[in-house]
């Protein structure tokens, strides 16, 4: 499940993921970051509740920073669990995005 | 006799004995007593002359005992000499000849044991250089030629290679995933535009609907009107007829659209399993290859280690077989000794020989004169070698290996 939160200033979108972070969240997602994309200058991925992904959730962040990209818009991925966060070194995740 | 002999001998140093005590005890008492060096003197004098009568006689009586022995052996030495001589004559004649066949033998066992040994050795030197030449071959295969470390080994750029091949794989995996969604987020778009057309569809239908009517309207008023609205209803029934067909193809396209609209699923589920893969294999991959780098850091250390070692050993082995056939030329000096005493011994046996005849008539002033003949020609001929070798030790001087 994905639940999308926009500041009181418009400025952040939070974007959080619970549970699995794979294919099925696709269309979900897309609309979390696409729909609310007029005004923040900076997205973050809140991960606190993500259990586990697979690679599809890598392209989705990818296609999600070429959508965001074109805007200049900051990106900040946090709450990541060590799995996660292993996954994230090991495809260089931690050099395209700031993980915390 | 000899007991007479002891007894004077016993005699002379009884008195002899007697005489020393009495003067010193009577120097003390006479120094003692009557504090005269006078009188002490005296006693001295007089005790030496006594002492000095008493060793005459010891001497007289020796040479006297000497003379009456050779007296009374004189006859029994003769005849007690020639049994000896003849005793060692025959046990020599039984001894000797087996001996000098053992000294053969000795020989043949000595030089036939050292040619085996030396063959033994040669092959050993032959296989641990061969051993020491496949562990440098080993050493110098290990190491890889593209390097610029000398020291770096085959495994390193194995693992090198490794971490290149797993990197590329997780690269690809990311490349896949991302192009994977790019197409579904596409196809996911197509979908909301066949949605769209299916609106259109419908609008479309109910326009033919609509000149359908209208067609079917056009008509009636036309049979109103009689005669005169006659090429009317024509007109009304044919675009009746292209609103039917308007229709039938409005229904094929919707038809055709909804065909699409699966096919876009399918494509989403293959999509889906395109981008979707497990990243636990990737994870799993790369933490076994960490650990086989760390296996393979220590295995490759501990190889080049050994193999360092293991020909060192090759020429500490070469080194001992080395020694060893040195220490086999030992087997040249026995030889010579064996030799050495063979020749003696067959001499001694000649001798022997010689003497024997004489033995049986003979006299024994003529057989010792004949047996020491024998012996100073012996000692005219071999003055000086004693021994068959010079030196006793082979680590003395330089000695050339077989």
């Amino acid at each position: 499940m994905i639940e999308a939160k926009l500041s009181n200033d418009n400025q952040v979108l939070v974007i959080s993921i619970k549970g699995i972070f794979d294919f099925s969240m696709l269309n979900e997602f897309r609309q979390a970051y696409s729909t609310n994309v007029d005004a923040p200058v900076k997205v973050i991925i809140d991960m606190r509740d993500t259990t586990s992904i697979n690679s599809s959730a890598l392209g989705m962040l990818l296609n999600m920073q070429r959508h965001l990209k074109k805007d200049d818009r900051e990106i900040e991925i946090i709450n990541c669990n060590d799995v996660v966060k292993k996954i994230f070194n090991i495809t260089h995740f931690n050099k395209k995005f700031s993980i915390e | 006799m000899i007991s007479q002999y002891i007894t004077s001998i016993r005699d002379g140093f009884a008195h002899f004995k007697l005489a020393w005590l009495a003067s010193v005890i009577i120097v003390i008492a006479a120094g003692f007593i009557f504090s005269s060096i006078l009188v002490a003197a005296t006693v001295l004098m007089v005790s030496i002359v006594w002492a000095g009568a008493s060793l005459q006689h010891f001497t007289k009586l020796r040479e006297k005992t000497a003379e009456e022995i050779e007296a009374s052996f004189g006859g029994r030495v003769d005849s007690q000499a020639m049994k000896c001589l003849e005793n060692i004559a025959i046990s020599s004649s039984y001894e000797l000849p087996p001996l000098i066949e053992s000294m053969d033998q000795l020989h043949g066992v000595i030089s036939d044991a050292s040619e085996k040994l030396h063959q033994s050795f040669n092959g050993l030197t032959k296989n641990s250089a061969h051993q020491s030449d496949l562990t440098l071959k080993i050493i110098d295969q290990l190491h890889t030629k593209d390097s610029d470390d000398p020291s770096s080994l085959i495994f390193d750029k194995f693992s090198r290679e490794t971490s290149i091949v797993l990197r590329d794989y997780v690269d690809l995996t990311v490349n896949v995933s991302d192009k994977g969604i790019e197409a579904a987020n596409k196809v996911q778009d197509m979908t909301v535009q066949m949605d769209t057309m299916f609106g259109l569809l419908e609008q479309v239908k109910y326009l033919a609907d609509q000149t359908g009517l209208l067609a079917l309207n056009a008509s009636i008023e036309a049979a109103r009107a009689g005669e005169s609205g006659r090429g009317f209803a024509v007109v009304a029934n044919e675009v009746r007829n292209l609103a039917e067909q308007s229709a039938e193809l409005n229904s094929q396209i919707h038809e055709n659209v909804c065909l699409s609209r699966e096919s876009l699923k399918e494509t989403n589920i293959l999509v889906e399993q395109i981008a979707s893969l497990e990243m636990n294999h990737a994870l799993e991959a790369k933490d076994n290859l960490d650990e086989m780098m760390l296996e393979l850091d220590k295995a490759s250390v501990f190889v080049a280690e050994s193999l360092g070692i293991s020909s060192g050993i090759s020429k500490s082995i070469q080194n001992d077989v080395a020694n060893a056939v040195m220490a086999l030329q030992y087997e040249d000096m026995a030889s010579q000794l064996n030799e050495h005493v063979k020749t003696w011994l067959v001499k001694l046996a000649k001798g022997v020989e010689h003497v024997q005849p004489l033995l049986d008539k003979g006299e024994i002033s003529n057989i010792l004169s004949v047996i020491n003949n024998v012996l100073e020609k012996q000692i005219e001929l071999k003055p000086a070698s004693n021994r068959a070798v010079a030196s006793s030790s082979v680590d003395h001087g330089d000695v050339e290996l077989f």
